[in-house]
């Protein structure tokens, strides 16, 4: 077993057959963790004996003649999801001591699927921000080039799977946290609609467009674990009561006659060019593969960037407000302006943000009527070393809010699912992403669209050298 | 043309006292006002977007658990 590619089929195969245990399996991914956390910061805190813990009681149940869809699979979580006994620290000094009572749902979930919870993954504190620099857990730094940003805010989430320490982690997505990420460190990152999987259990950052969803090396792995995750959860209102498709049954078919859309104003305008040849190479493939291009215009796109800013601020503020009225020194200093100023923010502006959300909802959909898929590069440009505040990019520099979020925070917007996937490399060694949407509750359709891709492609399959 | 004038810092100290019981440094405050200034261009489209009658997209319910 080649623990850095390892799927998480190849491991509850070799579980269910006995050949190996969920412990030796989970003592694999303990020690990659250790080996790799000085270095990289994936973790905020190691697990070992609720990791040793659960994986005798998976060994147990497969003893006991138990079929488990994720039987020995090592996981781990972003920090901002709770698991029993652990602290939920959202990467931050003012959580510190917040220890969690119980598991959220999507870790209940996994743990009762046969996974096996290993750690805490580092983030960007309190998931607002983008780079994954943490001054109370380490800077998270890219598995490419440990100079480099990681992204985030599922900053960890991304590492832990591009090391190969875990085949999957969980991570939240708000403006691109997952995606944002994933395409940073050469990863695979699901967000699924608004809905499809439960918040339950975990610190929120903006109710209403907080979406959970899997980080791994795959789009079948993605599919697996998103059949266990997905469904309806009492502790989540927000959570839809449709029924969960057999989403890895349903990736093998062919994506011949695939409708995909591309908008080149926004989505391809302003890209780093080897960025924009990679994604245009991604789009060539899939349309090799029987897929049609159609040229789409999404309308409302600078309402979209406004009406995210309207709605995220006060939310976060909302949550944040007792701890910034006692312990706001204790924030770090990019976070605490952020928080405060959802304070300030008028209400009128929030209520016609979630206005405009139907708007933009109802204009959108009609143009997805007429696509399958929409595909866009996941971010302008490659990870960028540590303390830049601007994006190079055609046309002049940007900043660095704009060019890495403006192509995936719309979608937390209007809660469309959107999956991020490798589709090449830079000349000088950095992961490149493509990003492709679909119609609310379409999960089947871009789980399909990747994994075709992916069997045709090896991008998902490079590993930095540090974790051969 | 709009109003331009930025927000600023006392702005920024008196609503916090006034309106959110809260006692805020004047670093603080400046950094706030800043960022809402940044804040402000960004939501000058979403300002020109005519919302009719449209409701805004909430998720209440009357029960908890209400389909």
């Amino acid at each position: 077993m080649n623990m850095p590619l390892t799927s998480c089929s190849e491991i509850t195969t070799a579980v269910h057959s006995q050949q190996r245990s969920a412990r030796d399996i989970v003592d694999a991914a303990l020690q990659r963790a250790e080996k790799f956390q000085d270095r990289f910061r994936a973790f905020t805190k190691i697990t070992p004996d609720i990791a040793r813990r659960q994986a005798a009681r998976v060994d147990e149940r497969i003893r006991n003649g138990e079929r488990l869809p994720l039987a020995g699979v090592p996981f781990a979580v972003k920090d901002l999801f709770d698991l029993e006994g652990t602290p939920t620290t959202y990467g931050a000094k003012v959580f510190a001591n917040r220890i969690a009572k119980s598991n959220a749902t999507a870790v209940q979930k996994l743990i009762d699927a046969g996974g096996v919870c290993i750690g805490k993954l580092n983030l960007h504190e309190c998931a607002f921000g983008f780079t994954g620099e943490n001054p109370t857990f380490g800077n998270a730094r890219n598995p490419w080039d440990p100079s480099r940003i990681a992204g985030g805010s599922s900053s960890g989430s991304a590492i832990a799977v591009a090391l190969g320490i875990c085949p999957v982690t969980l991570g939240s997505d708000t403006g691109g946290s997952i995606r944002q990420p994933s395409a940073l460190c050469g990863v695979t990152g699901l967000k699924p609609t608004y809905g499809r999987v439960s918040r339950a259990g975990g610190l929120p950052l903006s109710w209403t467009m907080d979406h959970v969803g899997p980080l791994t090396r795959t789009a079948a792995d993605a599919a697996l674990v998103l059949k266990v995750l997905a469904g309806t959860d009492p502790a989540d209102e927000t959570s839809s009561r449709r029924a969960v498709p057999d989403y890895p049954a349903e990736i093998s078919a062919r994506i011949r006659g695939l409708r995909i859309g591309v908008m080149h104003r926004w989505f391809f305008e302003g890209l780093d060019p080897e960025v924009a040849a990679a994604v245009t190479a991604g789009l060539d493939k899939l349309l090799s593969l029987g897929a049609r291009q159609v040229e789409v215009n999404l309308p409302l796109l600078e309402e979209t960037l406004g009406a995210h800013r309207a709605i995220i601020f006060p939310e976060a503020s909302a949550f944040h407000r007792p701890f910034l009225e006692k312990q706001a020194a204790e924030y770090a200093d990019d976070i605490r302006p952020l928080l405060l100023s959802g304070l300030f923010m008028p209400a009128v502006n929030y209520l016609d943000a979630l206005r405009a959300r139907r708007i933009i909802r109802r204009e959108w959909a009609k143009v997805f009527e007429t696509i399958d898929v929409f595909l866009t590069p996941t971010t302008p440009v490659t990870a960028t070393p540590f303390g830049a505040t601007m994006a190079e990019v055609p046309g002049g520099p940007k900043p660095l809010v704009r060019a890495y979020l403006d192509l995936t925070l719309p979608f937390n917007l209007t809660g469309y699912p959107a999956i991020a996937l490798p589709c090449g490399f830079s000349r000088s060694g950095l992961p490149i992403g493509m990003q492709l949407v679909g119609q609310p509750f379409t999960e089947s359709v871009l789980l399909r669209t990747a994994h075709q891709y992916q069997q045709e492609t090896d991008w998902h399959t490079r590993i930095p050298t540090v974790a051969k | 043309m709009p109003d331009t004038r930025p927000i600023t810092t006392a702005t920024i100290e008196s609503m916090a006292t006034q309106f959110l019981g809260l006692t805020i440094s004047p670093a603080n405050a400046g950094a706030t006002a800043d960022m809402l200034n940044a804040l402000s261009a960004d939501m000058q489209a979403l300002r020109a977007l005519p919302l009719g009658d449209v409701e805004p997209a909430t998720t209440f319910a009357a029960a908890e658990g209400q389909p």
